[in-house]
């Protein structure tokens, strides 16, 4: 899944926002986060220390772009991805979430079945505890199919 | 032949560290300290990593979260240890796995910013210790040793730092 997001500033008329640092990070297939690195009584090998997260500085039209999957569920939270956008100096914007349509989520958990093996998400956006009191801000674009792949696109509007 | 060991050297990179991978990486985990904490303490209360520890439950996944700044450093490394060399000067370790753990900062004062690294190298044939060296080959080379065939070795001197972390003996 191919996703862009767009960045803009509420305190400059919502134009683009450029040099934001955009992180991202969801669960795999089977609803799993990956580990944090080199922590703990254990060592971690460093060639597999983390997946599905990442970093990405918008450009001077707010875009930051990732190359990702499509996330799987884990009980008791809809699909979800986690963004936290941070200014050019490191300082916090904003931490949120970018909410899925249900029904492509439902045809790829129900298609795609050599790699979501555990069928339909068990939580709507409605009755999910971050996006069941509205998601219209936090919901993504999406488009594709499961044989060509998808796109994401979300625009999130920070205070700089 | 004592057995096959594990070496593990402590890197700590402060502020009065010299080298440019060093200060890469001083200022990378120092921004990234920074960043992270705003997740723990949105309202900015605490400025050190220890107040952060002391008042902000699960405050200690922060060493995993800003440990993420040093990977690419590391990729750069191409698999060996830095600042430890055999007795020829150069670098000998190889290393897989790491460890790394922020020893304390202040996002206010950059001066305050330690971090530590511990690199654990792949497995060595420990087959005596020479003075204050060591005295190893490169994997396991037990059968070898054994079988009464000449193997490579290196000397490795014994170094503030370096210790062995995993000793399996034959």
């Amino acid at each position: 899944m191919t996703v862009t997001i767009t960045i803009k500033n509420k305190n400059n008329s919502c134009a683009a926002l450029s040099g934001a640092l955009v992180d991202i990070w969801h669960c795999d297939a089977d609803g799993n986060y990956s580990e944090y690195g080199g922590t703990g009584m254990q060592s971690t090998n460093y060639t597999s220390v983390h997946f599905l997260r990442g970093r990405q500085t918008t450009d001077t039209s707010g875009n930051v772009g990732f190359t990702t999957i499509f996330p799987g569920w884990y009980s008791g939270r809809a699909v979800h991805i986690h963004v936290h956008i941070y200014d050019s100096t490191g300082k916090s914007l904003l931490v949120t979430q970018i909410a899925f349509p249900a029904d492509v989520c439902d045809t790829v958990f129900t298609t795609a079945t050599n790699y979501y093996k555990k069928g339909k998400a068990d939580t709507t956006n409605e009755k999910d505890n971050v996006f069941g009191d509205g998601y219209a801000n936090e919901l993504g674009t999406v488009s594709g199919s499961v044989v060509n792949g998808y796109t994401l696109t979300h625009t999130i509007v920070v205070s700089a | 032949m004592k057995g096959i060991i594990s070496l593990c050297y402590r890197k700590v990179i402060d502020a009065s560290s010299q080298k440019a991978w060093d200060k890469f990486v001083f200022e990378d985990t120092h921004l990234e300290f920074y960043m992270r904490a705003q997740y723990f303490d949105p309202k900015s209360n605490y400025k050190t990593l220890q107040e952060l520890l002391t008042n902000v439950p699960n405050a200690e996944q922060i060493h995993g979260m800003v440990s993420t700044a040093v990977i690419g450093y590391l990729r750069q490394l191409n698999d060996i240890v830095p600042d430890i060399a055999n007795t020829h000067g150069k670098l000998c370790l190889p290393f897989k796995r790491f460890r790394f753990e922020i020893v304390q900062s202040n996002i206010q004062n950059k001066a305050e910013h330690k971090v530590a690294i511990y690199f654990y190298s792949e497995p060595l044939t420990w087959i005596d210790t020479v003075g204050d060296h060591l005295l190893v080959a490169y994997g396991d080379q037990r059968t070898a040793l054994a079988n009464g065939g000449e193997i490579e070795t290196d000397l490795i001197a014994l170094q503030p730092f370096l210790s062995i972390s995993s000793l399996q003996k034959s």
